[in-house]
C-alpha cells in the first residue's frame, strides 16, 4: 500500500502548537540550513533532530524507516555523483586524482564513451572536494527533510491547509492542492494494479514490447482516472467547494508558539554566522 | 407543502438517444422515507442527480419538466442553499471521496459553507462515532475498505445536515454489522429529515420507509406505500434468498474428492508490522463454489491478491494442483477479477480483451473459438466490438470474469462481483460462473458481503476476520 507521511496521534508538547508557528519553524530552519556552510552546526542540528523525531516516535520506530532508507539512498546518489562528476573538476578549479585514464576507456566499447563524454575526456576521476560537496548537500537535505518531518508528524493535514488558509492562501487553491495530493498515491495505487493484473494476464514487458505494453496500460489506467476524476469535481461542488466560506477564523497564538518561533530564529542565526 | 416535487421530468444524458428518465411525475412529502427501487439502468441514480440540481449542470443532458424543492425550482438556488437542501452519496466512494482524511472529509465541508467552529467539531465527533470511524479519523482515506470509505462519505454528507438526503446505494460495500448500524441511523432519522434511498437490497429497509417507487425503463411503474408494495409482491422481486432454486448448491464437482487448492499458513503484511493475513489455512476442491465473507478491512481482497500473485505472501505455502506456486509470479493457475472491473480491460474491444487472454494457452484457430464460444455463454456477443470501459457495470464485470476466464485459470478469485447489482445482474454473473464450473471445472472463490447468498448458494463459505480464514461450512454440514 502506497503510504504518505502519516500523521502520529499523540499528545506531546509539539502536538499542541498552532500550525502556523510549526510551519514557520520549518520554513526558517530549512532557509538557514540551505543557506549555512557551517558543516559542524549543520550536522549537530541533523543529530538533535534525530534525537527529537526517535523521542517522538517511541514506540513506533518502524514508520521512520522508509525516510530512513530515502536518507541513505539520496546521500548514496549524492556523495557519489559529486565525488565522480563535481562540477568544478570540469573547470580545473580543484584537483582530481584520475581512476580511469581516457586512453583506457577509449578501448572500451559504449560505456567508456559514454563516461569519457559525461567527464568532458578527463576520463573517470575522483574528487576529495567533491566528496566534501556532497557529504554537506546529503546533511543539508536530510536535515531539512527532518525538520519538516515532524511539522508532518505532529500535524494534521487539514490543520496545515486551514493554517494557509489564515495565512491568506486561497480556500479554493488549498483544496485544490490536498485533492492533488490525494490523486497521486491513487493514480499510483491504480497503476500498479493494472500492471500487476496485466503481468497475470500474461503481458510481457521485455524491452521490445515495452512500449506497446505500457501505452496500453497508461490507456487503462488513465480511462479509469478520467472517469473517477470527472465524478470527484462533481462531489467537490456537493461539499461546497466552489463557495468556499472566507477564512473566519482568527489565528491564535500561544506563548508555546511565540517560543518555538524564537527558537527557531537562534538556531536559524547560529547557523548563519 | 411537498418537500420535493418533479413535475413530468424527463432527462437525456448527453450523446446520447434514449431518455433515461421519462416523464416522471413524483411528490415526496417533508421528511417522508422513500425507497426507490429498480433494476440497473432504471434512472434511480438520475433521478438522485436531477433532486440534488447535479444535472444538467454538471452532469450535461437535457431536462424537461420542474424540479421543485420546498415550492422553488432546484436550479434557481444558489449553491450554498442547494447543498444545505439536499445532499447526495454516490455511488462509487472512491470518487466521492476528495480530501486526504476521514476527519477532514467531514470538516471541510462544513467550513466551505461556514458552520460555526465549535458545531463542527461536535458534529464531526457525532458522526464518527455513530459510524464507527472514530479510530479511522487521521487515517489517509486511500488506504480505508470500501466499506469504511462508503461510511465516510455517508457521514461527510451528513455533516452539512442537508434537509433531504439522497443515498444511492449506502449498503452496497457494507458488511452485515456496517449495514445494521446505517440502517439503525436512518431508523434514528427518520421522521426528521426527507429520506430518499436507492438500493437493490429492499428487503433491508422495507419495514422502514414510508412509501415505495419502483422504476422501469426510465419510467415510474410503481408508487404506493410499503403495505401495498408488500402485497403485489415487490418483496419478492429484490429478495436474494429465493437463489438456491436457481442455482442448487450441489455441483457434479462436489463428488470429486480432488484438491485443487492448499493453502497452508499464509502471512500477509504491507508495512512489516500489521498482519493483514495471519495463518491462513483451507482446501478446496475441483469445481467448488466456495464464497469468502466477512467485515470490512477483514483482508478479504488481499488475500485474493495474495493467491493470485500480485502482492507475495511474507511465508506459507500454496499448491495448485500439488505443485507449490510459491513466489511465481505468472501461470500460477489462480486468476483475480478485481472490485473494479475497469483494471482488467486493455483493448479497444471486448473480444480483442478475451482474444489475447485466449491466445495464452492455445493457437489463433482454437483461441478464436474459444473466445466466441466463452462470449456467448456469457451473453456478451452483442457486445463484442464495444469498448469494455461504455459497458454498463454488470456488463463490465461479466466481460472482467470472461477475460481472466479465458486464461483457463484453475481457480478463479471474483472479489465483489455482486456490489451494487440487482438481481437480474446477479444471476447473470453467476449463470457465468456456473458455467466454467461446469463446462472447465474451474473452483470458483467469490468475495462478497452478500451473506445470505453464500449461504445459500455456496459449496464452501469462509469467515475471514483478522486475517484469519473461520468457519468452514460445507453444503452437507
Amino acid at each position: 500500500m502506497y503510504e504518505l507521511v502519516q500523521y502520529l496521534p499523540k499528545v506531546t508538547y509539539l502536538h499542541k502548537l498552532s500550525p502556523i508557528s510549526k510551519l514557520a519553524f520549518a520554513l526558517m530552519l530549512s532557509l538557514s540550513i540551505a543557506l549555512s556552510r557551517n558543516v559542524m552546526r549543520i550536522l549537530s542540528l541533523l543529530i538533535s533532530l534525530t534525537f527529537l523525531l526517535l523521542w517522538l516516535c517511541s514506540g513506533e520506530r518502524n514508520i521512520l524507516k522508509p525516510y530512513l532508507r530515502l536518507i541513505l539512498f539520496s546521500s548514496l546518489i549524492m556523495i557519489t555523483s559529486q565525488s565522480f562528476f563535481y562540477w568544478r573538476i570540469f573547470l580545473d578549479n580543484v584537483g582530481y586524482v584520475t581512476l580511469l585514464a581516457p586512453t583506457t576507456l577509449r578501448k572500451v566499447p559504449i560505456l567508456g564513451h559514454i563516461i569519457l563524454f559525461l567527464t568532458y575526456g578527463k576520463g573517470l576521476v575522483f574528487s576529495y572536494d567533491g566528496l566534501k560537496y556532497g557529504l554537506l548537500v546529503s546533511i543539508k537535505f536530510s536535515s531539512m527533510l527532518l525538520t519538516n518531518l515532524i511539522v508532518l508528524l505532529t500535524t494534521r493535514p487539514g490543520d496545515i491547509a486551514r493554517s494557509l488558509a489564515k495565512l491568506g492562501v486561497p480556500r479554493g487553491l488549498i483544496q485544490l492542492a490536498l485533492i492533488a495530493i490525494k490523486f497521486i498515491p491513487l493514480s499510483i495505487e491504480e497503476f500498479l494494479l493494472t500492471y500487476r493484473i496485466a503481468k497475470m494476464r500474461g503481458m510481457e514487458f521485455k524491452m521490445t514490447k515495452l512500449h506497446k505494453n505500457l501505452s496500453m496500460l497508461l490507456k487503462a489506467s488513465t480511462v479509469s482516472l478520467i472517469r473517477r476524476a470527472k465524478l470527484m469535481a462533481i462531489a467537490l461542488e456537493m461539499k461546497g467547494f466552489s463557495i468556499s466560506a472566507s477564512h473566519y477564523r482568527k489565528i491564535a497564538l500561544k506563548k508555546g508558539d511565540l517560543m518555538l518561533v524564537l527558537f527557531a530564529i537562534a538556531v536559524s542565526t547560529l547557523l548563519l554566522i | 407543502m411537498c418537500s420535493v416535487v418533479l413535475k413530468n421530468v424527463s432527462f437525456r444524458y448527453m450523446n446520447q438517444k434514449d431518455f433515461a428518465l421519462k416523464n416522471v411525475n413524483l411528490h415526496i412529502k417533508e421528511n417522508e422515507f422513500v425507497l426507490i427501487l429498480g433494476e440497473s439502468g432504471s434512472g434511480k441514480s438520475t433521478l438522485g442527480y436531477l433532486i440534488c440540481g447535479l444535472a444538467p449542470n454538471l452532469i450535461p443532458g437535457k431536462v424537461r419538466g420542474e424540479i421543485l424543492i420546498d415550492g422553488i425550482d432546484v436550479n434557481s438556488l444558489n449553491k450554498r442553499e442547494l447543498i444545505q437542501k439536499v445532499n447526495m452519496l454516490l455511488q462509487d466512494p472512491d470518487a466521492q471521496l476528495t480530501y486526504l482524511t476521514v476527519e477532514d472529509e467531514l470538516k471541510f465541508p462544513m467550513e466551505n459553507v461556514g458552520v460555526d467552529e465549535e458545531e463542527i467539531k461536535l458534529r464531526t465527533d457525532y458522526l464518527l462515532k455513530k459510524f464507527d470511524l472514530s479510530k479511522l479519523r487521521d487515517t489517509y482515506v486511500f488506504n480505508l475498505s470500501y466499506g469504511q470509505k462508503q461510511r465516510t462519505c455517508i457521514a461527510s454528507i451528513l455533516a452539512l445536515d442537508p434537509k433531504i438526503i439522497i443515498l444511492d446505494e449506502p449498503l452496497s460495500h457494507q458488511d452485515e454489522v456496517a449495514r445494521k448500524r446505517i440502517i439503525d441511523f436512518l431508523k434514528e432519522m427518520k421522521g426528521k429529515r426527507t429520506i430518499i434511498v436507492m438500493e437493490h437490497r429492499a428487503h433491508a429497509l422495507l419495514k422502514l420507509c414510508d412509501r415505495v417507487v419502483v422504476l422501469e425503463k426510465g419510467c415510474v411503474k410503481l408508487n404506493c406505500s410499503v403495505n401495498e408494495a408488500l402485497k403485489v409482491g415487490i418483496a419478492n422481486n429484490f429478495n436474494l434468498n429465493d437463489l438456491t432454486k436457481i442455482f442448487p448448491k450441489r455441483s457434479r464437482f462436489m463428488r470429486s474428492r480432488k484438491a485443487i487448492l492448499v493453502v497452508r499458513d499464509l502471512w500477509f503484511t504491507y508495512d512489516g508490522r500489521n498482519y493483514i493475513l495471519a495463518g491462513v489455512n483451507f482446501k478446496l476442491n475441483k469445481g467448488d463454489l466456495a464464497f469468502i465473507i466477512g467485515p470490512n478491512g477483514a483482508g478479504k481482497s488481499t488475500l485474493g491478491m495474495v493467491l493470485s500473485g500480485m502482492l507475495s505472501p511474507h511465508k506459507g505455502t500454496i499448491l495448485v494442483n500439488g505443485i507449490n506456486i510459491g513466489s511465481r509470479k505468472v501461470n500460477r493457475g489462480i486468476c483475480y477479477v478485481p472490485q473494479n472491473p475497469d483494471l482488467v480491460f486493455l483493448h479497444d474491444t471486448l473480444y480483442e480483451d478475451v482474444l489475447n487472454s485466449a491466445l495464452k494457452s492455445m493457437d489463433l484457430k482454437r483461441g478464436r473459438k474459444f473466445t466466441r464460444e466463452l462470449i456467448k455463454a456469457f451473453n456478451l456477443w452483442h457486445l463484442r466490438n464495444n469498448d469494455p470501459h461504455s459497458l454498463s457495470r454488470g456488463e463490465r464485470v461479466r466481460a472482467a470474469i470472461a477475460i481472466m476466464s479465458a486464461l483457463k485459470p484453475r481457480v478463479l478469485i471474483a472479489d465483489e462481483p455482486f456490489s451494487g447489482q440487482d438481481k437480474r445482474n446477479i444471476i447473470a454473473i453467476m449463470n457465468c460462473l456456473n458455467y466454467l464450473r461446469e463446462r472447465y471445472g474451474i473452483t470458483i472463490i467469490i468475495i462478497t458481503h452478500e451473506a445470505d447468498l453464500a449461504k445459500s448458494i455456496g459449496d464452501k463459505v469462509f469467515l475471514m476476520k483478522n486475517g484469519k480464514l473461520y468457519g468452514e461450512i460445507t453444503c452437507t454440514s
